[in-house]
């Protein structure tokens, strides 16, 4: 590990990389063992092995080797898929002293708000060949920094435990996305795509790569609707009918799967499935009918899918 | 074609809604076995994705700093900027609290949300502005305004997260294209999504300043215009 930091072949940049995978890692750590400690809930140590199993893998995945790092995520997912991971009482901080401390600080506070945002833009205009993440790394140090100068109530702990309350609110399902490109990358080496492919090749004519686009945008919005999820739904339609039907007749992939994924939003806007973001925002603002907000959202929901579509049917022309 | 019985898990248990992981976890099993993936070189291959794709959880340094963002007042900020924005019609501020909305998301500002913004400030404010001009909010306008706050909140954040280069779909896209064989930078993925974000918010300002206007229209004729004339 010593050998990669001082290793003069491995540039700044991946080196930075390498050192906020660690913070991260450390932070996830923190939170296992506190979890654990606190005991907030009953689940206290499924939660704080997930937390801490996590942060092992995400800080040294660098050098652990494959099978050790499959493991640790096994353990991982294990106490998540039992659904044993939960969350702790974190609460925010009473009203009253979040209005203390804008008192104190007032507008200014939206610069370091802005800051992961303006650092990655700066990165990626300025510091060819860097990595863009590591805005999120310059944005976290400097917002620190300017925090504590402007308000002394806080501490190294304030931060800890504060981003410890946003980590414990993602929960586990925070991993899912990852989770989910590990199970696309089990579907590509079990041959799901071919499977697809040849079933989907008896309906969709091969040679078209515009019956393609459509079959892959609006099957990404159907896809969608019925599992109510675009990132479980890109995974399995990328394989499925993205390389045979577009890529493969020579669609740029950077324009088709990144499009595909708002396709998938379009889907997303339309079903009740997706609770958390048309269902239960009616809720807690009381609508009377609680579709209301889905059928608000299936006008553009269209258009965004039409535009999307006619976006894809410029790239492949010109 | 039995390695298609773990799509087949996930589109089910989605559909069910059952715990996502547990559905990854049953669906990576499921496809193991029938594709007939030994356990060694199954565990191998996952270890290498989770550590070639752990960028999607960059964002766990950021949380250090948002949440204490949050503690230091900037939903009070965030509420005194909205304060700002006077004389406006209600479909007008819903509108522009869309565009603000998009914007925090585009640089992952925790500010926003239904029950922390919409309810507690926002929609107060909002039906402030029909009663200010002494009349009462019609029932279907009240509801009208409910369900165009939670649309304006979906559009701003789908089609606004990707335009951040270190949130979770953006990776996976990344990660998603690294299958087909291409290595992309963030950034490029970000470049591909300007048009969809700003057709998107486009198309969501012109929705809600159509509807509202013929909500207006209809409930209340023209008692809200002599009253802007007044001023």
């Amino acid at each position: 590990m010593l050998a990669y930091f001082t290793s003069a072949d491995i540039t700044l940049s991946a080196k930075l990389v390498q050192i906020m995978y660690l913070l991260s890692g450390f932070f996830c750590m923190y939170c296992g063992v506190r979890a654990i400690q606190k005991k907030d809930n009953k689940y206290y140590l499924p939660t704080g092995i997930f937390w801490f199993a996590l942060g092992i893998v995400v800080a040294f995945g660098q050098w652990l080797s494959q099978l050790a790092s499959g493991i640790i995520v096994a353990i991982v997912c294990i106490p998540a898929a039992l659904n044993m991971v939960k969350r702790g009482n974190l609460q925010t901080a009473p009203k009253e002293e979040q209005q203390r401390n804008f008192k104190k600080i007032g507008m200014k506070i939206f610069i370091p708000a802005f800051g992961a945002g303006f650092f990655s833009i700066m990165i990626s205009v300025f510091l060819k060949g860097w990595s863009s993440l590591l805005g999120s790394l310059f944005a976290t140090i400097v917002g620190v920094i300017l925090l504590v100068l402007w308000n002394k109530e806080n501490k190294p702990m304030t931060f800890l435990e504060e981003g410890r309350r946003f980590l414990d609110m993602a929960s586990s399902v925070f991993i899912m996305p990852l989770l989910l490109s590990c199970l696309g990358a089990v579907f590509t080496r079990a041959g799901v795509g071919d499977a697809f492919a040849t079933i989907f090749g008896k309906i969709i004519p091969q040679n078209n790569v515009y019956i393609g686009i459509v079959a892959y945008a609006v099957g990404m919005a159907l896809f969608t609707i019925i599992m109510g999820n675009a990132f479980a739904a890109i995974t399995v339609m990328t394989v499925g009918v993205g390389v045979p039907f577009v890529m493969n007749m020579g669609a740029d992939p950077l324009y088709m799967i990144t499009l595909a994924m708002t396709c998938g939003y379009c889907g997303t806007l339309l079903t009740p499935m997706a609770a958390n973001f048309n269902i239960v925002p009616g809720v807690y603002l009381e609508v009377k009918d609680k579709y209301s907000i889905i059928k608000m959202q299936a006008i553009p929901a269209v258009l965004m899918l039409i535009f999307q579509i006619l976006y894809m049917f410029v790239v492949v022309t010109f | 074609m039995l390695s298609l019985l773990g799509v087949l898990v996930v589109i089910v248990g989605f559909a069910l809604k059952l715990q996502p992981i547990t559905i990854i976890f049953v669906s990576t099993i499921v496809t193991a076995v029938c594709g007939q993936i030994p356990p060694v070189e199954l565990l191998e291959l996952i270890g290498k994705t989770f550590v070639a794709n752990r960028n999607q959880l960059i964002t766990i340094i950021l949380m250090i700093l948002t949440g204490t963002l949050e503690r230091n007042g900037l939903k009070e900020a965030g509420a005194e900027l909205i304060k700002k924005a006077k004389g406006l019609t209600t479909g007008m501020l819903i509108a522009v609290w869309g565009v603000l909305d998009q914007i925090f998301i585009i640089f992952k500002i925790p500010i926003g949300g239904i029950p922390s913004y919409v309810r507690p400030i926002l929609m107060p404010m909002t039906l402030g502005i029909i009663e200010s001009k002494g009349l009462e909010v019609a029932p279907e306008h009240e509801e009208t305004i409910k369900a165009l706050y939670g649309k304006d909140y979906n559009m701003s954040n789908f089609f606004g997260q990707c335009l951040f280069s270190a949130n979770a779909s953006v990776l996976l896209i990344q990660s998603t294209i690294a299958t087909v064989g291409l290595e992309v930078d963030v950034m490029q993925i970000v470049a591909v999504q300007i048009p969809v974000a700003l057709f998107a918010m486009f198309i969501n300002a012109a929705q809600t300043l159509i509807v509202d206007s013929r909500q207006c229209k209809k409930h209340y004729g023209n008692a809200l215009k002599p009253a802007k004339a007044a001023k």
